[in-house]
């Protein structure tokens, strides 16, 4: 996988759990967290948020190296786990019940 | 948050009073007999969404799909030509499928049984030892379905007699063309499969009065003081095919940084491929009997509710994007919007589910519509008056 680039090491111990492939893998990751989990990581990565994207944004986005590809995989559970955090709060865990049932057809690179 | 009201005014009574208000037969939501109905007179002579031009961009490409309510199996194949067009998955020697997988790209279409060979655009080419059958090639091309496309969505009509749809849409045709949809080359896609009558699941998807119960947080900027339920401005009825404008809380804020962040990436990525500013983003197209979009360029989404029989539904939604995402950010921002919307659609399962498990046993002998479930209303006035010209063919 390897290691994530300088100014992002705060993020390595999130990446067993949430660099994953693909919306499915992602979305069940959500799904699967505890509360503390799932608020730990956004806890982490909400505060790079900007710096890792702008710093991928200087990367051609169809062929990203190893550690780059982590860090967006990250980003994009962020994307993912933020509406638990900010939005969802206690209905998460309902929400996570009905909206396992909806099933995603993936077909993206990362 | 002192801004002075916006004055929402509810769409009067008075303009769906040609829906009829009486209260509404619950027997049609959820009868196997009724349902047998609509599979002849709605479903085998309605234009059904089955995909987008994007997943057929060169000539050979093809997308298999299956239709319960006809139980078929389809080949939409892009021809040499250009041409989109629809088969029945069928050789026309003895049935079999030609395809098993849901989509690739083939120069012909080659049965695995004798060896019937069928071009792009259906044509029979070659048949092993073909004179012992006493037939013309041109007696055997694959069963073509009709086709069209409208703002890049492929439709398909089992019916040879039917109205073409951009003739039934009016206006909508037109608008639905400058969406985002019209232009794309990618989504993403999730699929569900409920317990429920599709009219269950497609009312709950075109009335806005359950809103503030089952959206409280995630409905974000569909409600307001001003208008609570989050009604829309305006309905639009053209023949069986409906409408609404959505209205929009002007007081609404996103809910924290990552919402932000997306949000404006998100405009960004359109503003750069003048997507942001289209002129029917607050309208929703409800195409009889099963499509839905959103014209939002934000949230340019489709929806479609295929019915597998009387009491179980299958659905289909897609957030359509223009190009490949060209940077993180981009990339980021569809992933946020898509997370909102299916958190969203998630919230409406329940009670979907629970609606039907409410009727299906035959308790209710009416439901009731208000005035703001005029689309509820209007598509059970269409599926009836459907099914009766059917009974009527057929007396």
């Amino acid at each position: 996988m390897g290691a994530l680039s300088p100014g992002f090491e705060a993020l390595e111990p999130f990446v067993a759990q949430w660099a994953l492939a693909g919306e499915t893998a992602r979305a069940a990751a959500r799904s699967a967290a505890s509360d503390d989990e799932r608020k730990n990581f956004y806890a982490a990565a909400q505060p790079l948020m900007e710096a890792a994207l702008a710093y991928l944004d200087g990367k051609p986005i169809g062929s990203l190296g190893a550690s780059d590809a982590t860090l967006m995989r990250l980003m994009l559970s962020l994307a993912n786990v933020y509406h638990s955090v900010e939005v969802l709060g206690d209905a998460e865990a309902d929400n996570a019940r009905m909206r396992n049932r909806l099933a995603f057809t993936d077909h993206v690179p990362y | 948050m002192n801004s002075p009201p916006t004055g929402f005014n509810p769409v009067p009574q008075a303009e769906v009073d040609f829906l009829g208000t009486q209260p509404v037969p619950a027997r049609p939501y959820y009868d196997p007999d009724w349902y047998e109905l609509e599979r002849k007179a709605v479903f085998l002579r309605s234009w059904i969404n089955l995909g987008h031009v994007c997943e057929v961009p060169s000539a050979g490409d093809f997308i298999h799909r299956t239709l319960e309510f006809a139980k078929a199996s389809l080949l939409i194949v892009r021809g040499k030509d250009g041409a989109v067009r629809t088969f029945y998955n069928a050789c026309t020697h003895r049935g079999t499928r030609l395809v098993r997988e849901a989509q690739g790209n083939r120069a012909n279409f080659r049965c695995p049984y004798h060896s019937w060979t069928f071009a792009q655009d259906g044509a029979l080419l070659s048949a092993p030892d073909f004179g012992g059958f006493h037939l013309s090639k041109g007696q055997c091309a694959l069963k073509a379905v009709r086709t069209e496309v409208l703002a890049g969505l492929i439709f398909v009509n089992f019916d040879p007699g039917a109205t073409p749809l951009r003739d039934q849409v009016g206006e909508f045709a037109e608008e639905m063309e400058s969406v985002p949809v019209a232009r794309a080359t990618e989504f993403s896609e999730y699929t569900y499969e409920l317990k429920a009558n599709w009219k269950i699941v497609y009312d709950n998807f075109q009335e806005n009065y359950h809103l503030r119960f089952i959206h409280p947080r995630s409905g974000l900027g569909g409600t307001g003081p001003d208008n609570p339920f989050g009604y829309p401005t305006r309905y639009r009825f053209i023949g069986d095919h409906r409408g609404q404008t959505i209205w929009y809380n002007p007081e609404t804020q996103p809910r924290g940084p990552v919402q932000v962040a997306g949000f404006m990436a998100a405009a960004n990525a359109l503003a750069g491929k003048a997507l942001l500013d289209t002129p029917h983003g607050s309208e929703y197209f409800c195409l009889f009997p099963t499509f839905f979009m959103l014209g939002n360029p934000l949230q340019n989404f489709s929806h479609v509710v295929y019915p597998i029989d009387a009491g179980r539904t299958r659905g289909v939604i897609r957030m359509y994007w223009v190009g490949e995402a060209e940077n993180a950010s981009e990339l980021f921002a569809r992933h946020a919007g898509l997370t909102m919307m299916r958190d969203l659609h998630a919230e409406d399962i329940d009670v979907i589910e629970d609606g039907y498990a409410g009727l299906s046993g035959g308790a209710l002998e009416f439901i009731h519509f208000q005035t703001q479930e005029a689309l509820c209303r209007h598509l059970y006035n269409s599926v009836v008056e459907k099914v009766r010209a059917f009974q009527a063919e057929q007396a």
